[in-house]
């Protein structure tokens, strides 16, 4: 199930477990979306988010002992939606941010498919074109 | 009467009326011319016997004190302290039946003869007594003191009664009577005791025998006669049962120590006759006798006057009264002094009664008594002669005549005056030999007396001296049984102290209003106490935790008196304490405040925390190693054209994963063998005949991350080549080798993978999931990178990641 919403986004992704980084992309590709990354570490992935253009972004919490939170900071700063992948589920949003979404591993390709789409839906519309300056 | 002194002048011849003088017969001393006179008055006052005596106070008080002294060398008893009136009243009535007129001859008479002392003695000591006398006083008795005496008491106590000056024991047994019939009207009766004592043995003799005439016993009524006596020939014999109670024995109130721990004391009108100065005396000793509410009763017209401070009225018109409970005034013994001037007296004859150089004065004294008279008759004579001649003739001419006569008597009756004399120093000396046999037989019965004592008090002294021997015995067991109680106590307060000091559990004491009573020294992590706070209410001092609800706390302990437990820490959050609030219970187990505990639980704390990460981080890995396999099954699904070919590629792949997992959780997730890695993953295309897959390098560590990614590539290394490469002919060989490559900082670990002997290879036309993995995993999950090279002797790989020491093991 394809949805539309998602075709040609660009889409970061942020994991530091290659398998699950795959598992992404082949969700997202299905989708027809861009990928940008995967990223495996806080400092390439606050780079990318500092100056790639981006609709949304996954971001899985725990980066090789890292929390991504940096990363997410830096995507909220410019308005650029994003889901936090964890396998604390729930509690992987920190406490100053309670408006954060956050989505469990394990899941389903699908569902997350369509999780992200729900972040980026007209009312909340990123278009690509608003790069940074 | 002697000559001397006055205006007659001093004798010529002063030897014989001074030797007169010297024997103490003589009462009065008068110059020559004065003595008619004083003749005749006494012959007028010899007459006047019924009147009192005719003397100067001095003279009487003289007489008094001799009389007494006499009394006290003979009999050993004391009347100086009876009263001046009584004692002269008694003195008299023995003059008067000796027929003598002055009191210095009864003096005398009294100095040469015993039985007169024994005799005043008697007379002194005046009995009027009956059983039950004074009807009023018994009524009273029997009605506010007996049932005191009982009262309270059980067979092992005791009443004990002293009647002083019991005389003939009347008193005694009167009192005795009573108290049997208050025993027979009682169960489990106390020991009744009733001492009467009397200075007059022979009243003590008489009172031992029990037996009294009819008369003695009106005051009795028919039913208490029938009772408590027997009929005897002569009167009555008091019962057995009433004489048992009672023991008599000679004692002198003022001369011997009193009697000690009486209930009841009856001395009735025995203070009528001491002077204020013995009563005064006696009544802190009858003070001294009696336990704490004792009873003293004394005769109508006595009184505690003298002694109020002592004793208050019990029943006043009973003359009934009770001893305060003051303390007794130290015993004026002056009993104890007359009876030391007693012994000297005894020992030391104040006169020696054998006067031998005057002896013969005395028949002087008869002749000049005779010239006296005769001065007397020639003196009368003249007197009529110039009455009834009217003529003056000399008075010298009788008084001569008398006087020549006197002379000429002596001279003409030399030889009979010899013998005269001799007779009557004989006489003297028998009286003065009898006089010192009696004084002889009274020291020795008073030595007998004295022996008695001497072994009563001796008799006393060995049980007192038992007595203290075993309280001393007890003493020293209670003494012995303290001490070890004190070692116990001391030893328990040690071990207590010491425990204190050791354990790490804050303690403190609290009473009921949060005053710290004690603490231990481990409180000072919470608190700053010094032992001078000790008395300070806690909530006075800082603490060092985040806990505001002590007061409360301790307030709600003590209400419900149920131990509390709460969690609390340091405001650092460094140290865990848990806080404990008991009720402290007194030995009587009465509540007296509260103990508050602190038992360090930091360690407990930290170890919860610890837990509590573990498990988030388990739940953690096994749910992204869950996606890892879930995406492992979707790409391998992908690329799968048969369920077989699935289901062999997904399995070998888990099993890959499951063996590196194997030895991470083997060496507890903190580093593993790269050597193992490898042997690890390939070991199920080993051959066992020939080194098929040679593995060289030196040791080096890999942390958890490395080796995942490391045991992957192995696996998929080691796969591809038993399908394609050199491992899918039997002499192919794979050689595996590693070199750390110093680099610029930390090492790079650089991995040959080397197939020789396979099949000739070209780079594949499509790079399979498992080449994806080997190319895409080290840079990605390492940051590293991985380099394949399909040579034409079989497959190169190069494996680069740089080598990260590992930090010690910590929970991410």
């Amino acid at each position: 199930m394809t949805d539309c919403t998602l075709a040609g986004r660009r889409v970061m992704i942020v994991e530091d477990e290659l398998l699950i980084a795959m598992l992404i992309e082949d969700a997202l590709v299905a989708e027809a979306c861009v990928i940008v990354g995967p990223f495996a570490s806080v400092s390439e992935a606050l780079a990318a988010a500092k100056t790639e253009t981006l609709d949304v972004a996954v971001l899985d919490v725990n980066l090789r002992g890292e929390k991504v939170y940096p990363v997410a900071e830096a995507l909220a700063e410019r308005g650029v939606p994003f889901l936090l992948l964890s396998g604390y589920g729930a509690n992987a949003v920190p406490p100053d941010h309670p408006d954060w979404r956050a989505y469990t591993k394990p899941f389903n390709p699908r569902d997350l498919a369509a999780i992200l789409a729900e972040q980026i839906r007209p009312g909340r519309d990123h278009t690509a074109n608003d790069r940074p300056g | 009467m002697a000559q001397g002194g006055g205006n007659g002048g001093r004798p010529e011849y002063d030897d014989m009326p001074a030797g007169a003088i010297a024997t103490g017969a003589v009462d009065l001393i008068a110059p020559v011319d004065a003595m008619p006179g004083q003749l005749i008055r006494l012959r007028d006052a010899r007459l006047a016997a019924d009147k009192p005596i005719e003397a100067s106070p001095e003279d009487i008080e003289a007489a008094r004190l001799a009389i007494c002294a006499t009394l006290r060398t003979r009999l050993g008893h004391d009347f100086s302290g009876y009263k001046d009136k009584t004692f002269l009243r008694r003195v008299q009535r023995r003059m008067q039946v000796l027929n003598i007129a002055a009191l210095g001859d009864y003096v005398a008479r009294l100095e040469r003869d015993h039985d007169e002392a024994v005799l005043l003695f008697r007379d002194l000591l005046i009995r009027v007594t009956s059983f039950f006398r004074d009807s009023e006083t018994f009524a009273a008795l029997d009605r506010t003191v007996m049932p005191r005496l009982f009262d309270g008491k059980f067979a092992d106590g005791a009443v004990r009664v002293w009647v002083p000056g019991c005389a003939t024991g009347e008193e005694a047994y009167s009192l005795a009577i009573l108290l049997r019939e208050h025993m027979d009207a009682r169960h489990g009766v106390p020991k009744v005791q009733v001492f009467g004592t009397d200075i007059d043995e022979a009243a003590i003799a008489t009172a031992r025998a029990g037996r009294y005439p009819a008369s003695l016993l009106d005051g009795l009524s028919a039913a208490r006669r029938a009772r408590f006596f027997t009929r005897s020939d002569a009167g009555y014999v008091v019962a057995k049962e009433i004489r048992e109670l009672c023991t008599f024995s000679p004692h002198s109130l003022v001369r011997d120590p009193p009697f000690s721990r009486m209930e009841l004391i009856s001395c009735r009108n025995l203070l009528i006759y001491l002077d204020a100065d013995l009563q005064a005396s006696v009544l802190p000793a009858f003070h001294y006798s009696l336990v704490p509410g004792g009873v003293l009763v004394l005769g109508a017209s006595e009184s505690i006057s003298l002694h109020e401070d002592l004793f208050e009225p019990l029943d006043k018109a009973s003359h009934i009264f009770q001893r305060r409970d003051v303390r007794s005034p130290p015993l004026r013994l002056s009993g104890w002094e007359r009876h030391g001037q007693r012994s000297t007296a005894r020992t030391m004859p104040r006169e020696t009664p054998l006067n031998w150089p005057h002896e013969s004065t005395r028949v002087e004294a008869d002749r000049v008594r005779s010239l006296g008279r005769d001065i007397a008759r020639e003196t009368a004579a003249n007197a009529h002669r110039r009455d009834h001649a009217g003529d003056r003739p000399p008075p010298r001419a009788g008084l001569l005549g008398a006087l020549k006569r006197f002379y000429a008597g002596s001279a003409d009756a030399e030889g009979v005056r010899d013998l005269r004399e001799t007779r009557d120093r004989l006489r003297a000396i028998t009286e003065d030999h009898e006089a010192a046999l009696e004084e002889l037989r009274a020291a020795n019965e008073e030595l007998h007396s004295v022996n008695e004592e001497l072994q009563s008090a001796n008799e006393e002294l060995e049980t007192s001296k038992e007595e203290i021997q075993s309280g001393n015995e007890e003493l020293h067991t209670v003494n012995a049984q303290l001490s070890e109680k004190v070692d116990e106590l001391a030893r328990a307060n040690s071990d207590l102290k010491n425990l204190f000091d050791s354990t790490d559990v804050a303690t403190v004491f609290l009473d009921r209003h949060l005053i710290i009573r004690s603490y231990t020294p481990a409180i000072g992590g919470i608190y700053n106490l010094i032992p001078s706070d000790q008395g300070r209410p806690l909530t006075d001092i800082a603490s060092r935790l985040n806990y505001g609800g002590l007061r409360e706390d301790v307030e709600h302990v003590l209400d419900t008196l149920e131990p509390l437990e709460r969690r609390v820490s340091r405001t650092n959050h460094d140290i865990h304490y848990l806080l404990r609030i008991l009720p402290y219970r007194s030995p009587d187990s009465s509540v007296s405040g509260t103990l508050v505990t602190f038992v360090d639980v930091t360690t407990i704390v930290r170890a919860e925390q610890h837990q509590r990460l573990l498990v988030d981080e388990l739940n953690h890995r096994v749910k992204n190693m869950l996606t890892v396999v879930v995406s492992l099954a979707s790409q391998t699904l992908n690329r799968s054209r048969t369920l077989e070919e699935f289901s062999e590629a997904f399995m070998g792949r888990v099993h890959a994963l499951t063996a590196s997992y194997t030895l991470l959780s083997r060496e507890n997730w903190q580093t593993v063998s790269l050597r193992d890695v490898v042997t690890e993953e390939t070991r199920a295309y080993q051959s066992p005949e020939r080194a098929n897959i040679v593995i060289e390098g030196p040791d080096v560590s890999l942390e958890p991350q490395a080796a995942l990614a490391m045991g992957m590539a192995i696996h998929e290394l080691a796969t591809n080549a038993v399908k394609y490469g050199g491992l899918s002919v039997p002499e192919g060989i794979v050689e595996v080798t590693w070199r750390l490559q110093p680099d610029s900082g930390d090492p790079d670990l650089v991995l040959d993978w080397v197939e020789k002997g396979g099949p000739p290879v070209g780079p594949p036309a499509r790079r399979g999931f498992g080449m994806t993995l080997v190319e895409r995993g080290f840079p990605h999950e390492l940051a590293g990178e991985a380099k394949l090279a399909f040579e034409p002797n079989g497959l190169h790989a190069t494996l680069r990641a740089p080598l990260r020491v590992p930090a010690p093991a910590a929970p991410r």
